[in-house]
């Protein structure tokens, strides 16, 4: 299973993704910069992405549509507080 | 707390003086014109001196009472105390009053003298009823006081109380992630946070202003954590301030700051001191930043605890001012 995770915070998206590969996923890439996270999506596909919603120059929700215009059968979930 | 039945003030005490005079005045004016004997000008003079006498003498005894006596009696015997002092009051006065006039010889003591007595007695009730009717609107307009500020600083607590649970949520999720990456720092940040709870608990409504300072450096060494080391503070003068500011108030304009003007790069916050208090920042501008619960809250506890006014201009940049009231801005010094 591939998974994303987009955080602007370094450790926020460090603690998901340990967390992530303590469960048994290792296929995991995180982006602490959405705008690289945006231009990663349009050549690459995931299975299961993970994204806070406020974020600098792009939010949560913004990168979610852009994400399920290419592929709309991506899970999203968001983890924010 | 001060017992609210037992306080009357200096301007109390002036308006019960003028009241009792007037009394005095208006009650000889009435035997002057309805009894031929007493239709004499030394009527209304002794009616007029007697009543201030009577209030002066009552200021004298119920001052004694009320401070040196009452407190340090059981309640159930403050109607009888008071009822002997006002009484004493009245009839000491009165007697003052007659010897006064009874030396100078004037025609209204001579009609009165066969009923000294009487009158004395009278006078020490009729003072001890007015005196009653007095204290019940006294402590009224106290007691009415007294719940005004209760009310007060119990909005102000709850304001107080609403310390940022996201800033919370927040700080503890980092720390756990940081507890594995750098322990040294995990527990540097651990107790940062503690010292920012410590001074939230704190029970001073207003603090120093370099307190406050203080609180906003370790505010944002904590944040700094989530952020990577990109929130720069610079604050000027580096003096250190006596003036008071509520609890809160600059870290919320700083956390503010944080919020909206971030924007994935470095973010220079500037704490100003000069007249007033400006907080500025060179991240985003948001044109159109209305007051949330926040910001209302904090110009609220400015409001109440009489500090001063918040004010907001995104004109050029995001800027926040604390212009204090007239009294803190005359106090307002360095040392």
């Amino acid at each position: 299973m591939k998974i994303l995770v987009v955080d602007d915070e370094k450790l926020a998206g460090s603690r998901l993704e340990r967390i992530l590969k303590e469960l048994g996923y290792e296929n995991i890439t995180v982006f602490n910069n959405p705008l690289n996270a945006l231009d990663n999506i349009n050549h690459n596909r995931y299975d299961l992405v993970f994204l806070d919603i406020q974020m600098p120059n792009i939010t949560g929700i913004e990168l979610a549509n852009k994400i399920l215009e290419n592929e709309p059968n991506t899970f999203i979930v968001f983890a924010t507080s | 707390m001060e017992s609210v039945e037992l306080k009357i003030s200096n301007k109390d005490w002036l308006y019960i003086s003028i009241i009792g005079t007037l009394f005095g005045f208006f009650i000889s004016l009435c035997f002057y014109f309805l009894n031929e004997p007493f239709y004499n000008l030394s009527t209304v003079v002794f009616g007029t001196f007697s009543a201030f006498i009577i209030t002066l003498f009552s200021f004298i005894f119920i001052t004694i009472s009320n401070s040196h006596i009452l407190p340090h009696l059981e309640k159930k015997y403050w109607y009888l105390i008071s009822f002997l002092f006002s009484f004493l009051s009245g009839a000491l006065g009165f007697l003052f009053s007659f010897s006064v006039f009874y030396m100078m010889g004037t025609p209204i003591t001579n009609i009165i003298e066969p009923y000294s007595f009487y009158l004395t007695i009278t006078v020490g009730c009729l003072t001890f009823l007015i005196g009653l009717i007095l204290h019940q609107f006294i402590s009224m307009k106290y007691r009415h006081e007294s719940i005004k500020n209760l009310i007060l600083k119990s909005k102000l607590k709850a304001l107080e109380n609403e310390l940022n649970p996201h800033f919370l949520f927040n700080a503890l999720n980092s720390m756990s992630e940081l507890v594995y990456q750098d322990p040294k720092k995990a527990e540097t940040s651990i107790l940062n946070l503690a010292q920012f709870l410590r001074n939230a608990i704190k029970k001073e409504s207003l603090i120093t202003l370099n307190e406050e300072i203080e609180m906003v450096k370790t505010y944002v060494d904590i944040e700094n954590m989530r952020f990577d080391n990109q929130i720069k503070l610079h604050i000027s003068p580096k003096n250190k301030f006596k003036n008071k500011v509520p609890k809160f108030s600059i870290q919320l304009l700083v956390e503010n700051a944080i919020k909206h003007g971030y924007e994935g790069k470095e973010l220079n916050i500037f704490i100003e001191v000069e007249q007033k208090i400006i907080v500025y920042n060179d991240g985003k501008i948001s044109k159109n930043l209305k007051f949330g619960t926040g910001l209302s809250n904090l110009d609220d506890r400015l409001n109440f605890l009489n500090v001063g006014k918040l004010s907001f201009d995104s004109y050029e940049r995001m800027q926040f001012s604390i212009k204090f009231n007239k009294e803190n801005n005359e106090n307002f010094s360095s040392r």
